[in-house]
């Protein structure tokens, strides 16, 4: 890219289960307050100078708070009143896009990116059936479970792919999550914990999901090339960004392949120059719901070709000490809420780039991946590589 | 001593309800007529590419183009079909069509990924098995409809009660 975007600024909540003691709004102001303190920087309407954050971009689903227009009633918390505020209605992933092509646009100097969703406070599963579409896969009970569950089998009978393999990528999840104090579930398990939890829909087990429910806030302030250097010293640029959708309906694609991710990730290649991505990030943070998807994902993010996301994960190159550490944080597997998950992709993958990733710190991380999806079966997918 | 209390948190109860009626859209109304008054399964045949749409949809998504309305390029397809694969949820995390929440303890059966005669590629359904669970559902096994009787069927999917696997 000829013109510049930095992440400058990152704050994030501890992922937990229930925060009942914490309305949305507050839970989003915690995230916020994180990311202004870091930054210094206030809003550009009662910043002495001007200089300050110009623009609010949420991502929220209207069905998780039961109103229309998500985000108005917290405008206040999250600092809209009397600036530009608009909602993405997506994955964080694509929040961030927007706030880039923004930027880039020269409409705006800094952007501030707010995700923040409290499940516990009605029903996930409800919310996902009303994804689908009403007429052929909502009245059959979908969720993303279930359509899960769908490519998983797929996935597996196709290229196949071992409940084994899959496990892995549980295990390292969650082990790898007891490094990060934000994580909701850290925990010291192994394959056979895995393969020996409850089934939830075959081949998905307990430990194969994320946790059922999930609270927290993400927010991100990005800034042009020139308010970024006034900002901060440890910019975390962006490099490449590209984002892809397929079918809605799920018989529309081959569900053991992930062509829209390819699709987004070689947009994203391109812009940055990468042709050989196993080699050339240091690390990634991607959006795995279920086990089998780190697998899948690998091949569509082409760390891998079609087909060996399980020999990739057996070579142990995906370790914290492996060729391309993978999710360092402990991902979504580990407890992230619907949407604010993709946001905290980039948040963990920019913290890596600034050397703020404390015990899950990748040593020498020059080139970061983030990756995010929403939709059925990663219908939309989005890839982002940050650099430093 | 001092005594130990536990915070209470006071939650707010609310709810969202609000009723919509979609119309079906040219194809899928012309789809949905053909299962109610007929007991048969039509798809939309691309001009371009040759995918058979089922849902049957205006516009091909690979070609992007628009599909006439006209009789050559709709297809009636088989009333059986080739399972594809098969999938079951068990436990409590399943939603329940009818509400949209998930009642503890309800199992539904299993549902199937149907690629009814005449279709290709692009053709696939996914549908409810006649089945308690996916042990004896494979890849590659013969399936047919089951339909309701004609004053049951009112011009849904729900007018196939469930697919089942039959020897040939």
């Amino acid at each position: 890219m000829s013109l510049k975007v930095a992440i400058v600024g990152i704050g994030q909540t501890k992922y937990e289960a229930n925060k009942s003691d914490m309305w949305q709004g507050d839970v989003a102001y915690d995230a916020i307050e994180k990311a202004l303190q870091q930054t210094g920087l206030t809003y550009q309407d009662v910043a002495e100078d001007g200089f300050g954050i110009e623009k609010i971009l949420t991502t929220g689903e209207d069905h998780f708070i039961g109103r229309t227009c998500n985000f108005f009633w917290i405008h206040h918390y999250i600092g809209a009143f009397g600036l530009a505020q608009n909602n993405v209605s997506g994955d964080g992933t694509y929040a961030v896009y927007h706030a880039v092509l923004e930027i880039l646009s020269g409409h705006h100097d800094i952007i501030m990116v707010v995700s923040n969703t409290k499940e516990s406070e009605t029903s996930r599963g409800g919310i996902e059936n009303c994804i689908f579409d009403h007429i052929f896969l909502q009245p059959l009970g979908f969720d993303y479970l279930t359509a899960a569950s769908l490519q998983a089998q797929r996935y597996m009978y196709k290229y196949g792919i071992q409940p084994e393999q899959c496990a892995k990528a549980a295990v390292k999840s969650r082990r790898n999550a007891k490094r990060n104090p934000y994580a909701q579930e850290p925990l010291s398990i192994d394959i056979d914990d895995v393969l020996g939890s409850r089934m939830l829909a075959s081949p998905i087990r307990v430990l194969d999901s994320k946790p059922p429910v999930s609270d927290g806030a993400c927010a991100i302030i990005l800034a042009s090339e020139k308010a970024a250097k006034k900002i901060t010293d440890k910019p975390v640029w962006v490099r490449g960004i590209g984002n892809c959708y397929d079918a809605h309906y799920l018989g529309d694609r081959d569900l053991a392949d992930c062509d829209s991710l390819a699709l987004a990730a070689q947009r994203a290649y391109r812009m940055a120059g990468i042709s050989d991505p196993l080699k050339e990030i240091d690390v990634a943070e991607i959006s795995t719901e279920y086990s089998y998807q780190e697998l899948l994902w690998t091949e569509g993010l082409g760390f891998c070709g079609r087909g060996e996301g399980g020999h990739l994960i057996d070579s142990g190159a995906t370790q914290m000490k492996g060729e391309l550490p993978i999710n360092p944080s402990g991902g979504i597997l580990a407890g992230n809420p619907f949407q604010v998950a993709g946001t905290a992709r980039v948040a963990e993958a920019a913290l890596q780039l600034r050397g703020e990733a404390g015990r899950r710190q990748i040593k020498n991380a020059k080139t970061a991946l983030a990756h995010g999806f929403y939709g059925p079966c990663g219908q939309s997918q989005c890839v982002i590589i940050l650099g430093n | 001593m001092e005594e130990k209390t536990t915070q209470e948190y006071i939650r707010v109860p609310h709810r969202l309800t609000v009723h919509w009626k979609e119309p079906a859209g040219a194809f899928v109304n012309r789809f949905f007529l053909r299962m109610r008054d007929k007991a048969e399964l039509w798809a939309i045949k691309c001009p371009k590419c040759g995918a058979i749409l089922l849902p049957p949809e205006i516009v091909c998504g690979k070609c992007k183009i628009r599909i006439e309305d006209k009789e050559e390029n709709w297809l009636k397809l088989g009333n059986r079909g080739t399972l594809l694969l098969a999938y079951h949820v068990t436990g409590s995390r399943e939603i329940d069509p009818s509400t949209g929440w998930h009642p503890d303890g309800q199992v539904f059966g299993p549902l199937g990924f149907i690629r009814p005669d005449g279709g290709n590629e692009w053709t696939l359904l996914v549908h409810a098995m006649d089945a308690e669970d996916t042990k004896n559902l494979h890849p590659g096994m013969r399936v047919e409809a089951v339909w309701k009787p004609r004053k049951e069927r009112t011009g849904t999917m729900q007018d196939i009660k469930f697919w089942r696997t039959v020897e040939e």
